[in-house]
């Protein structure tokens, strides 16, 4: 017990002497140039986060940009998910939606963003545009988790005449979770990075891409690095919940089937490109 | 019902796999099918079950019959623990607490009960394929195939089980399928001894062996003479 704290601080504190080196690097690029327009020294950006904090305008902020990141993930998952499974299960399907399912990964995400805003309300751009970058992600790997299935598992359950209903229950759906979760981790980041250049573009009444728009019309660059601290705070906190709910969900804890450490494993097969 | 297997072919690509095989396997029996590995013996066994569409000639006498199957590899649900991959097969056959008692008492009878929470990684390669030999006993099946059944399990439980699995098939009157390159396993166990040859598979040989499965522990010298017929 003692041991395992002494351990753990001390990790704690390996850590937190990395963070401070970048810390210091960019302390020192600021003494540099000298200038907080170009780049803000990191106290005046704690300072300014800390003021952030007592102001309404500022929860609110964040509130709207969670509810929409949120919304677009799910309906992303549930959609991608869906659509992934029957896209698997129907070849023709599959071969229908995979070009749009590719021009919609290759086209530049601030096409979108211009579109989105002649026919949506302001609000309800983040909200599509996280959708239309996540769910090709999750849709890609069920599909390719789809595939990875072991035809051997197959063949056993085809002899002893398991049902089709218990063969997707305990063969096809175990075999696509590590993937579906990888996608979902790789779509938190992507999430939360495209929801906030629509609302830039789209300022929305509230929302922290507005807030990062009018830093930017007032030429404030703490503000904006501020924001920014923000974004990356939430970013990882979703991931971090995200996770912590999976291994709390799942009784997978055999080695190499742990549904974290598969996402993990298969993280860099899902970037998509910004 | 005799299994009739008649003029069979089966080619992967352009390897010729089987050609023009002919076999009648009666049931209540066990039929050995013996031969060197790789000369096509697994798979005749997956076109017996269905697994495989031969290229020509029929296989008749299957009608829909129960089958269960020992794989060369344990095919156990890595992400399932033992009980539940047991019950995986099992439980559309029993109710509840019967399924219980089948997988404790099969799961007993290779001497695993005390794994049944665990999961696959967690046993040894011996060790999973008993788990695929309980879920196989378990299933009740018309026609059982064991392809390496008994490979990796230690010496002592593998005779315990080879005796069981002996007369296991002699109360149940199911025919039986033994895939193995183990003489001594096939003169244990084994009614019909068909010696292969491939590729293309070949019946080379084929031996019924008259002693009673109980005495074969005792008459060596027989069994001796009928492997030599069987190698000559």
């Amino acid at each position: 017990m003692k041991a395992s704290i002494i351990r753990n601080s001390k990790t704690m504190l390996y850590k937190l002497s990395i963070l401070m080196f970048w810390v210091l690097i960019w302390q020192m690029v600021y003494i540099k140039i000298g200038r907080d327009i170009y780049v803000p020294s990191p106290l005046n950006v704690l300072l300014r986060l800390k003021e952030l904090l007592v102001l309404t305008s500022f929860w609110a902020s964040v509130a709207h940009s969670m509810l929409r990141v949120a919304a677009g993930l799910i309906i992303s998952m549930v959609v991608g998910g869906l659509l992934g499974i029957l896209c698997s299960l129907n070849r023709l399907l599959h071969d229908l939606l995979q070009p749009m399912i590719i021009a919609i990964k290759s086209t530049p995400v601030v096409s979108f963003i211009l579109v989105a805003i002649v026919w949506f309300p302001s609000s309800r751009i983040p909200v599509f545009i996280c959708f239309l970058m996540c769910f090709p992600v999750i849709w890609t790997n069920v599909v390719s988790g789809f595939n990875s299935v072991d035809k051997k598992l197959l063949e056993m359950a085809q002899v002893y005449r398991v049902s089709l209903f218990n063969i997707t229950k305990h063969i096809y759906l175990p075999s696509i979770k590590p993937y579906f979760f990888a996608a979902c981790i790789t779509c938190l980041g992507v999430g939360w990075k495209v929801s906030v250049a629509a609302e830039v573009l789209s300022h929305p009444r509230y929302g922290i891409g507005t807030q990062l728009y009018s830093s930017k019309v007032y030429l404030d660059s703490t503000d904006l690095f501020a924001w920014t601290l923000v974004i990356i705070l939430l970013s990882i906190a979703f991931e971090l919940l995200f996770v912590k709910m999976i291994e709390l969900n799942s009784n997978t804890k055999v080695k190499g089937y742990s549904a974290a450490k598969g996402a993990k494993e298969n993280d860099n097969r899902s970037t998509a490109d910004i | 019902m005799t299994i009739e297997v008649q003029q069979i072919y089966k080619a992967y690509h352009s390897l010729q796999v089987i050609s023009d095989l002919n076999l009648s396997l009666g049931d209540n029996k066990i039929h050995c099918f013996f031969g060197p590995s790789g000369c096509g013996k697994t798979t005749l066994a997956n076109l017996i079950v269905g697994l495989l569409k031969a290229d020509n000639g029929t296989i008749a006498g299957l009608q829909d019959r129960r089958m269960a199957y020992v794989f060369q590899e344990d095919r156990l649900l890595p992400w399932a623990t033992i009980q539940e991959n047991l019950s995986f097969v099992l439980k559309k056959s029993y109710d509840k607490d019967k399924l219980r008692a089948v997988i404790d008492y099969h799961l007993k009878l290779v001497e695993l009960e005390a794994f049944k929470n665990s999961y696959p990684a967690e046993l040894s390669g011996g060790m999973r394929q008993r788990v695929a030999l309980a879920r196989a006993l378990a299933y009740e099946a018309e026609i059982m195939i064991l392809d390496e059944a008994f490979k990796g399990v230690h010496l002592e439980l593998k005779s315990a089980l080879m005796d069981y699995v002996g007369k296991y098939v002699e109360e149940r009157r199911l025919l039986t399928i033994l895939i193995t390159h183990d003489m001594e396993e096939a003169l244990y166990l084994a009614d019909d001894i068909y010696f292969f040859e491939g590729l293309p598979l070949k019946l080379i040989r084929h031996e019924t062996i008259d002693i009673p499965k109980g005495e074969r522990r005792h008459r060596a010298k027989d069994l001796a003479a009928y492997k030599e017929k069987l190698f000559r």
